[in-house]
């Protein structure tokens, strides 16, 4: 990939003067970048096994003083939460649809056997009315697009496709992909970014419902 | 895990689960362990700090600054109590001193072993190079370059202003550069 | 009218031809893959690309979703992303991404080179900006998605320019703020009043993630976009969270979480 001198590339004409000035060039700068090439490459020691075990049984649990708990909740970044507006018929299908992805989900899990990770995770339902899709998956930065990874299941009705997953705090970006080769963003959300090959993605809002956020 | 993630465990500690604390260690094991390995020498010496460490953490995790990156903090624990152990570091005998890294600069051998053991051999000579740093200086650019920081949270981890971390990393760099110029060898030009 | 049809098939017919032809000839010159793909895995990481990416284009590699010839171009590109200290993670993403949608490898390589001169270009008005302030991968992530987010590169320059940088992280929020109210059509002149506020007051915190979110919800239930500059400043000029915001919209938690979102959180997340 060459740059291109395009006159709209630069953000201040009477600046770009100085911007190439800046540019890399002479063999002392290619020593720097080399050092710092090869500082990224070094090696890491692989620390001893059994480690985090030994330090766990270490520890005793902690009791923190209700004021310190008070005060590091006044010190957090606040979040906000958002649910769906949904009609009472589609939130019977929601019902559903999480009925059987949590039959036949792989995400099925013993409550008390989850793994500390997975539980900082928030599950979320997509859904999308796709009646003559013979097969919908759902691809988006938090599967890194893979169109494998997340197979949507169609419910009773035959008219909607739901799946639940479950998804760090944050902004994500996702798509539904029918029939493995078109590519439809969800109409519910008014959120978008393009994706540069011609179609728009949705964004998602994901934050945690606690009583203390809103 | 994000720093969300990290908070999360975080504030479940706080709740009284120990286990919570699990998947921080096990992020965050392998820097601390290769920071203590560079300060004591040796992988007996760099776990025992490394468990102290993450002990240490714990027991002041209330001290934790909400909304902020654990690392730089769990770091800056790690680097003062490699300090205050004042154990003067011996010369790493399980790589440098059993490759002496002059011995081999003929790199003879062929094919990818060759490729290898240039590879290794110039790893070495880096890590000589590091060692012969200050503290600081060294820890700024592994930080920076190593484990992607930035400047704010390497002057977190360091306990410096940031315009004191970019001084670090700028004078580490050039200091890294006269090492090498210093001895024989140069690092590979790359072609950019 | 079928004699019509037919002649617009044949020239489809003839413009896939011409494409796959040409495709292929491009990928039958040189050296064979498998030698082409070590010589560039091995240059690769002679210039630093990260194992993780390595792996990463491997595995698509393995899974038949890229080619051999593919992997040598991603790779030569990766290099630049990486000698510049640019992220990685937003191009293998859009790799990722371009392959699950099915989308010619080279289209995916022109959107990659494309959002490597959305990067150069953010960078460049950042360094004008803010000289030796350093910009975590993040943040400059985020001013770049602005781009796809519906603003110019003219107007997130002239933004970048007239805001206070005291605060990057909170500049790169505001940037992707602008986009997503641009995309519910929220007044431009208030959005900009409403960010510049929070940045001279250093009070765009994390919370504010969601404004775009809330001011929606307003604009749904009716309020007036000046209504809504006027409460999200007054709360920024205090240094409030969102939810002082929210409260002073007159949102309660109930009609907050009646968001259009696709999804719900669980109520018995932890």
């Amino acid at each position: 990939m060459s740059r291109k001198k395009d006159p709209s590339d630069q953000p201040f004409r009477d600046s770009s003067a100085k911007v190439e000035n800046t540019a890399y060039e002479n063999n002392e700068k290619q020593d720097l970048l080399a050092l710092k090439s090869l500082i990224y490459r070094m090696p890491d020691r692989e620390a001893p096994a059994g480690l985090t075990e030994s330090i766990l049984s270490s520890l005793e649990p902690k009791t923190v003083p209700g004021w310190v708990r008070i005060y590091r909740w006044a010190l957090r970044p606040r979040t906000v939460t958002f649910q769906p507006l949904k009609l009472v018929p589609a939130a019977m299908v929601l019902v559903l649809g999480l009925a059987i992805a949590f039959q036949f989900g792989p995400w099925r899990k013993d409550p008390g056997s989850m793994d500390p990770r997975q539980a900082s995770l928030i599950p979320v339902t997509f859904t999308l009315s796709s009646p003559e899709a013979e097969s919908v998956s759902l691809i988006g930065s938090f599967n890194q697009w893979n169109p494998a990874g997340h197979k949507m299941q169609q419910l009773g009705d035959r008219n909607t496709w739901a799946l639940e997953i479950r998804l760090p705090e944050g902004r994500h970006e996702y798509a539904f992909l029918v029939d493995g080769k078109m590519v439809v963003p969800d109409q519910s959300s008014p959120f978008y970014q393009s994706d540069g090959f011609g179609n728009r993605n949705s964004v998602l809002f994901v934050s945690r419902d606690e009583p203390t956020n809103i | 895990m994000d720093g969300n993630d990290e908070q999360n465990c975080i504030d479940r500690v706080l709740r009284g689960e120990v286990n919570a604390f699990g998947p921080l260690v096990e992020r965050y094991q392998k820097p601390i362990f290769n920071l203590m390995y560079r300060m004591a020498g040796s992988s007996d010496k760099a776990a025992d700090l490394t468990q102290e460490t993450f002990i240490r953490a714990y027991q002041k995790l209330e001290r934790f600054h909400p909304g902020k990156r654990f690392f730089p903090w769990l770091y800056s624990i790690g680097l003062n109590l490699a300090r205050d152990s004042a154990r003067k570091k011996t010369l790493n005998s399980e790589s440098a001193s059993t490759l002496n890294p002059e011995s081999l600069s003929g790199c003879n051998s062929p094919g990818e072993q060759h490729d290898r053991m240039c590879e290794s051999l110039e790893f070495l000579r880096l890590e000589k190079a590091l060692d012969e740093l200050p503290v600081n200086y060294r820890e700024a650019l592994i930080l920076r370059y190593h484990d992607e920081c930035s400047m704010r949270e390497i002057a977190a981890a360091l306990n410096l202003s940031v315009s004191a971390a970019k001084m670090r990393v700028h004078r580490g760099l050039d200091m890294l550069r006269e090492q090498y110029k210093g001895g024989t060898h140069e690092p590979q030009k790359r072609s950019f | 009218m079928n004699r019509q049809i037919f002649r617009n098939n044949c020239t489809l017919l003839f413009a896939a031809f011409l494409v796959v032809a040409s495709v292929s000839l491009s990928y039958g010159q040189g050296q064979p893959a498998d030698q082409s793909v070590t010589a560039s895995i091995r240059a690769a990481r002679t210039v630093g690309v990260s194992e993780t990416v390595l792996n990463r284009l491997m595995s698509l590699a393995a899974d038949h979703r890229l080619e051999d010839d593919g992997v040598v171009r991603l790779l030569n590109f990766f290099q630049t992303v990486q000698t510049e200290d640019l992220p990685i993670d937003p191009f293998m993403g859009k790799i990722e991404e371009g392959l699950a949608k099915q989308i010619p490898l080279d289209t995916i390589a022109a959107v990659l080179g494309k959002k490597l001169e959305d990067y150069r270009f953010v960078r460049r008005v950042l360094t004008i900006k803010t000289e030796e302030q350093e910009i975590s991968h993040q943040d400059l992530s985020r001013m770049v998605g602005s781009l796809d987010g519906g603003i110019t590169r003219e107007e997130l320059a002239r933004f970048i320019q007239e805001a206070s940088a005291q605060d990057l992280s909170m500049l790169a929020r505001a940037t992707e703020i602008l986009a997503l109210l641009k995309q519910v059509r929220f007044n431009e002149s208030l959005t900009r009043e409403i960010l510049f506020t929070g940045l001279r007051n250093h009070s765009l915190t994390q919370s504010w993630d969601y404004l775009a979110k809330v001011v929606s919800l307003a604009k749904h239930k009716g309020a007036t976009d000046h209504e809504i500059a006027i409460a999200a400043q007054a709360a920024l000029r205090e240094k409030y969270p969102l939810k002082e915001f929210m409260a002073a919209l007159g949102f309660t938690s109930r009609d907050v979480r009646h968001g259009p979102a696709p999804g719900r959180p669980n109520k018995k997340a932890p």
